[in-house]
């Protein structure tokens, strides 16, 4: 899952997009080479301690890893548990939206 | 006091199986007993194959034409099918629930793909539909219940709809509803109306204390059905990042954001 995640955070590096995690590793110690051998840039929450029984997971009732929420500029949940090519289409369309949304604004002006 | 009015008091309130349903109930296990016979003498003929040096595909071949799952997951349907409808079908279909599909995959090299989870699913399907009073349905209950996807939302809450107006254990009804609410989750076709009855169920289950465990899940479920469906406000994360720094999901607003719960396992 890395690599996909990678490509899309590389191709929509100059985007209003963001890639953030909700990480439930137990031990960071043990993560944090990790971060770097797998190239993972994006910023996540740390689940705490109690790993995929911590309160973040607990509360977005995620039974199951990875789970994904795709949210639109405004925070609204648009999509659930997209994966690959599905992801990638489902933010390229909220970008779309957006940018359509914005330049529909500036021509209202 | 009449022992036959006895019995049948005791039948009524459910302390003794109905002499039907113990019959099935013996009779699977003696099938049960020969399937497990048959498994180990085949699996003995294969060790021998091996032993042998046979060639891979002369012991795949041994296997496809010889496994006695196939065999004996069709006797356990026949009985299923014998007593179609009445009590004394439960065990079978208790049975092929269970084991139909690791049987089935075990011969299934050649077999149609996907045959063998069928098998399964229809008798859980089945113990649901004909037997939706019974008290052995439970795990039916469970896992029919996640069948939204492969039958339709629509079409696994109206079969649990049945076994909760049907079925007099506390339990099975908690189950059921449990079930039934968490179908809307997945479901984005999900109405208004059974979003509303689903959130009446997971309150049930919350007050309920039958099952203690699903009260505590209902809960959390009973959030999510209310803030994290589609179309709906993000509730926002406050938490630290993996260098202990603060920080909010909604400093991203303005964004596009995909928020992925992960782990490095």
């Amino acid at each position: 899952m890395y690599p996909h995640e990678r490509s899309l955070v590389k191709r929509l590096a100059d985007k209003p997009f963001a890639l953030i995690g909700v990480n439930s590793d137990k031990d960071l110690e043990k993560l944090k080479p990790r971060l770097s051998e797998e190239q993972i840039t994006w910023r996540s929450f740390w689940n705490g301690p109690e790993g995929t029984g911590g309160p973040i997971s607990k509360r977005w009732g995620v039974n199951g890893w990875p789970t994904i929420y795709v949210m639109d500029h405004k925070g609204v949940i648009r999509a659930k548990g997209v994966r690959g090519e599905a992801m990638d289409k489902a933010v390229d369309l909220l970008l779309s939206e957006m940018e359509k949304e914005q330049s529909g604004a500036k021509k209202g002006e | 006091m009449n022992p036959r009015l006895l019995f049948g008091a005791a039948l009524c309130f459910g302390l003794v199986a109905p002499p039907q349903l113990l019959r099935a109930q013996e009779d699977v296990a003696a099938l049960e007993k020969e399937y497990q016979t048959a498994v180990a003498s085949f699996q003995a003929k294969l060790a021998e194959l091996r032993n042998a040096g046979k060639s891979r595909e002369e012991i795949a071949a041994f296997g496809q034409a010889n496994n006695p799952a196939k065999d004996f997951v069709a006797r356990f349907q026949a009985g299923a099918k014998a007593h179609a409808g009445k009590e004394a079908a439960i065990p079978y279909l208790l049975w092929l629930g269970q084991n139909a599909a690791r049987a089935v995959a075990m011969s299934n090299a050649g077999g149609a793909p996907g045959a063998a989870p069928s098998i399964a699913d229809d008798a859980w399907v089945t113990l649901l539909r004909d037997h939706a009073a019974s008290d052995q349905i439970g795990r039916a209950v469970q896992t029919v219940g996640r069948m939204g996807r492969t039958l339709g939302g629509e079409k696994v809450r109206s079969m649990l709809t049945n076994v909760i107006e049907k079925n007099p254990s506390e339990a099975i009804v908690v189950e059921a509803r449990f079930a039934r609410a968490s179908t809307v989750l997945g479901d984005e076709e999900a109405s208004d109306d059974a979003r509303a009855m689903a959130k009446a169920d997971f309150q049930a289950v919350m007050a309920s204390k039958a099952v203690p465990a699903l009260a505590q899940r209902a809960e959390g479920q009973l959030f999510v059905l209310q803030n994290l469906q589609i179309g709906m406000t993000a509730p926002d994360i406050e938490a630290n990042d993996l260098d202990g720094v603060a920080f909010k999901l909604s400093d991203y607003r303005g964004k596009v954001v995909v928020l992925d719960f992960w782990g490095d396992w």
